[in-house]
């Protein structure tokens, strides 16, 4: 059994105009001590279905379908309380996408991860707050940080307290969300380092979501790859980056130049992603799509494993 | 051509404002609410049964009879005093409300785009009349001037009222000032005051009448007060003043030792009634103006 | 910090000055002070208004009196009340007390509730507590504050004779011990507190609501539901904590419209503080005490600035300009 297995899990989020079908029916296993790394288009549900997981979606978020299965426990079917004391930050954490602003601008950064632990554990105040200055070292923020308030640390330092707050309590699993998106280049690599780092001391089993490809196939062992609101492809990242099944990851990897290469935003797909209010009818990607047929637009692919450990959602794989 | 384009632009801004503005129900009832008190202004002659400023019978009758809510002090209709009281406390209130929204917009205007010493000293004075307590400050003016008239009252009002809106004109004004199009026309050569009433004024004008229906309440709270307290024009008596001679000239005793409800709570509650029609218009219009609003409710 | 707080306090201290003087020249700009005195009282002789005049300095010129009225305003000497027959000082000190207590009870006492009701109120957004809630402080803001304590003053001293009709204590009583007076004042003030207090509390839970709204829609309110922390210490620990920068600096700028609450509650309720102070001495025309009160107002209006200036950077870490 994997440590996460997500099931059908669809998430929508309700408007003024209807439902938002962010997260419609993907199924996804995470294997323990792997890195997964997710990828897709802006919008097409990659933040929604990390926050089903943790169960911190907005309010007008609702899982209306599926499970999440985590260590075996259906944990959508947990009731908040146990979940948020037994689960949340203290087997699964997560860090946030644009955590510039994710932490409390009133408190001292050690107090808030001191914060965390304490609300776990029962442990003196003055551990706590003396394991919330390793945590920092862990980072390779100085940990005499810990007394700084959040406005006096760079985005960077922030990213990494960020960091060293979702391994308070040492989980064995962690999303990180775009963790590196909103810094500079050099402050990029530093992060993606101390992530790095971290995965293998920790033996984390962890999730990235990324635009970037490249940080996928420098970081990660697995890829999976969405496309508004499916799971369209799912494997190793050899299996993704040399071999990929799908046109619409076809199209992502195409547009991306080498594993080396210098990093790309993927755009270069003709057309844009659907409203995902009303999406197309069969396949979400057959409008775009450069193969399709008549089946595309009629039924939904289902997703299949087309070799061991390599999955994908496409008419052309179902034949042969 | 740009002219009509400019119109039929405008009117479908209303348009759509109209429509916002219909499915938000309690500024709808915030309306009409407002609009009967200004309508029992406008026709104040017609619906008195009175002239609220004769004596008409004995004074301090109960309520009942001829005289719906009695008689006062002087004898006479408390009724009539409470329908011509409208006319008195709207305008006021609007009055007031205009003469701050020119003297707050023209300030925050003036202080945001020029900067330097003006703005330090134009905020300065916004400052103090902020911080200090409007009341003292108005009952000085009212004073000095001689207190017994209706522009006096407009004057004090309006000198309390307008440091609020001008800082948050000035804020508007600042952030305007950096934005492309002003640059632009001062690129071409544009004189400050064009730039500040052709491109600025326009730009903070929803801002500005969404804050003049909060004025109006302001000014008609500030001045139910200093009419309380004695300073108001006993030729047009409005629903503070009307207060005032309640608590100083026998509502608390009457014609046989009991209090008169009938003179205290009649004023008291239109005052309410009317502010609270204005405030629910305004948060209304403040919902249409700042769209980021909607969403706190 | 420290700059912070010297630099906000030069620049009360310069308002102070401008406020001052310009009640120094407003209240001189009217008639002659002593001519309303003399007209309404023939039988005091002219040479003793002249000598009176002589000793107030009104003989010499005005830059002289300016001078000679802001170096004795700062040593308390506010000069003799005419219509009180005793140093303005005096009759300041003893009404003082009344008004401080009046209003830091109000303003303390609401400000505790508005900031409860308006989180409460902002975390069940869109329910019907809220709606409720919300309506009534809306409602409440709309009473002018001396009309509602004369609604209660009706109902509740009049109607059901529960509380005292005026004053700050029992005429002709004499106290057995201090328990015993001080649950009379307290009698005879709730009325009034009651009034300024719901109030305020009115027109400070909407304020509350609207900034607690707008934090609990940041990404730090994710962060500390996530940690796990419970809903009540993410509400007041997080959220509430950083709406209350907003609400003391509103808090600070609102004393002034305190001060006009307790003058229109301090007339409707017939106590002896100085807000009624300032408006018998503008009706007298007695203006040493108009300069005296006003002093004494702006000063307690300007410290309660201040204080919340320094309470604002103890509450803040950002402020350190
Ligand atoms: N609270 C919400 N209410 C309504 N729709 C929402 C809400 N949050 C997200 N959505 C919509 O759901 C879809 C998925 O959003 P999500 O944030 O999961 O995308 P994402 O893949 O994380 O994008 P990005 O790469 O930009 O972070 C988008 O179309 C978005 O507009
Ligand atoms: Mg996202």
């Amino acid at each position: 059994m994997p440590l996460l297995h997500i099931d059908h899990l669809k998430t929508y989020y309700k408007t003024l105009r209807g439902d938002v079908k962010a997260v419609d029916g993907v199924t996804l296993d995470v294997e323990k001590g792997e890195a997964l790394g997710l990828a897709g288009e802006s919008g097409c549900g990659k933040t929604t279905l990390a926050l089903s997981v943790i169960r911190l979606l907005p309010d007008n978020g609702r899982i209306v379908g599926g499970s999440v299965f985590f260590d075996s426990t259906d944990i959508t079917k947990l009731d908040s309380e146990t979940y948020r004391k037994e689960y949340r930050w203290k087997r699964m954490s997560m860090v946030f996408q644009g955590a510039m602003n994710a932490l409390t601008p009133v408190y001292r950064v050690g107090d808030q991860i001191a914060e965390a632990i304490l609300c776990h554990e029962e442990v003196e105040e003055d551990e706590a707050r003396g394991r919330a200055r390793e945590l920092l070292g862990l980072v390779g923020v100085d940990p005499e940080r810990a007394s700084s308030y959040p406005h006096e640390l760079s985005g960077g330092m922030r990213q990494r307290v960020m960091i060293a707050m979702a391994l308070a309590n040492n989980p064995e699993f962690i999303i990180a969300d775009e963790p590196i998106t909103a810094l500079d280049v050099i402050v990029q690599a530093q992060v993606l380092h101390v992530i790095n780092d971290l995965r293998r001391k920790l033996g984390l089993t962890m999730m990235l979501i990324t635009h970037d490809l490249s940080v996928i196939a420098e970081t990660c062992d697995g890829a999976a790859i969405m496309y508004a609101g499916k799971l369209v492809e799912r494997g190793t990242v050899i299996d993704i980056f040399k071999r990929p099944l799908h046109p619409y990851t076809q199209g992502l990897v195409g547009s991306f130049p080498s594993i080396r290469g210098a990093r790309k935003e993927m755009e270069s797909i003709p057309g844009s992603p659907p409203n995902l209010l009303q999406p197309p009818p069969g396949c979400r990607f057959h409008p775009r799509c450069p193969h399709a047929m008549d089946i595309c637009s009629r039924e939904e692919p289902p997703l299949v494993e087309v070799e061991p450990g390599h999955l994908a959602a496409c008419w052309l794989c179902e034949g042969g | 051509m740009a002219l009509k384009r400019r119109l039929t632009d405008w009117r479908n801004r209303l348009v759509s404002s109209a429509f916002i503005f219909r499915h938000n129900r309690a500024g709808v009832i915030g309306l009409v609410i407002v609009l009967f008190f200004i309508s029992m202004a406008i026709f104040a002659p017609f619906i008195a049964p009175f002239n609220p400023y004769e004596r008409i019978d004995r004074s301090l009758l109960p309520p009942g009879g001829v005289y719906l809510l009695g008689t006062n002090d002087m004898g006479q209709d408390i009724f009539s005093e409470l329908i011509w009281g409208a006319r008195v406390s709207l305008s006021i209130g609007f009055t007031v409300a205009l003469v701050v929204m020119f003297i707050g917009t023209t300030v925050g205007v003036v202080a945001g785009y020029t900067g330097g010493l003006v703005d330090e000293v134009l905020m300065r004075f916004a400052d103090i009349i902020l911080v200090l307590p409007s009341i003292p400050l108005m009952i000085l003016i009212a004073a000095i001037m001689g207190r017994h008239n209706f522009y006096v009252m407009i004057l004090a009002l309006s000198v309390v009222g307008w440091g609020g809106l001008a800082r948050m004109v000035r804020a508007v004004t600042l952030s305007l000032k950096e934005r492309t199009f002003v640059e632009a026309a001062r690129a071409l050569g544009a004189s400050g005051g064009h730039i500040m009433a052709k491109h600025i004024l326009p730009n903070t004008a929803p801002l500005i009448l969404s804050s003049v229906i909060y004025q109006a309440v302001g000014a008609m709270m500030a001045e139910a007060g200093l009419a309380f307290l004695g300073l108001g024009d006993p030729t047009a008596k409005s629903w503070g003043m009307m207060l005032h001679y309640a608590q100083t000239a026998g509502g608390w005793w009457g014609a046989n030792g009991n209090p008169m409800w009938n003179w205290i709570i009649p004023p008291g509650l239109c005052i309410a009634l009317v502010v609270l029609g204005l405030m629910l218009v305004g948060q209304a219009v403040e919902e249409i103006v700042n769209p980021r609003l909607r969403r706190r409710r | 910090m420290k700059a912070y707080l010297v630099k906000r306090a030069l620049s009360l201290f310069i308002t102070f000055l401008v406020v001052m003087s310009a009640i120094f020249f407003l209240a001189r700009s009217g008639a002659d002070p002593f001519a309303e005195f003399i007209e309404s009282d023939p039988r005091i002789p002219p040479e003793a208004v002249e000598r009176l005049r002589h000793r107030f300095g009104l003989d010499k010129p005005l830059w002289q009196q300016y001078l000679d009225f802001m170096v004795s305003m700062f040593q308390g000497e506010f000069g003799y009340s005419v219509t009180f027959r005793r140093p303005v000082f005096d009759v300041i000190m003893v009404r003082l007390p009344w008004t401080l207590m009046l209003l830091t009870t109000s303003i303390v006492i609401s400000t505790i509730g508005a900031v409860f009701l308006g989180a409460y109120a902002a975390w069940n957004r869109g329910k019907k507590i809220d709606l409720i809630g919300t309506n009534i402080s809306l409602f409440v803001r709309a009473l002018p504050h001396f009309w509602l304590g004369m609604v209660f003053l009706l109902v509740f001293g009049y109607y059901y004779r529960l509380f005292p009709l005026y004053g700050v204590k029992t005429s002709g009583i004499e106290y057995a011990n201090v328990f015993e007076q001080v649950k009379d004042l307290l009698w005879h003030l709730t009325l009034p507190l009651a009034t300024l207090i719901i109030r305020q509390i009115g027109m400070y839970t909407l304020y509350m609501r609207g900034e607690t709204l707008e934090v609990l829609g940041e990404d730090f309110i994710t962060t500390a539901k996530a940690k796990g922390l419970s809903d009540r210490t993410v509400l007041f620990r997080h959220a509430v904590r950083t709406s209350l920068l907003p609400m003391v600096t509103v808090t600070a700028l609102r004393f002034g419209f305190m001060v006009n609450g307790a003058i229109l509650t301090e007339t409707v309720f017939s106590l002896p503080g100085t807000g009624r102070l300032i408006y018998q001495a503008i009706t007298s025309g007695d203006f040493f005490l108009l300069q005296g009160a006003f002093f004494i107002t702006s000063i307690t209006v300007l410290i309660a600035n201040l204080v919340a200036d320094i309470l604002y950077s103890h509450l803040d870490p950002r402020v350190r300009y």
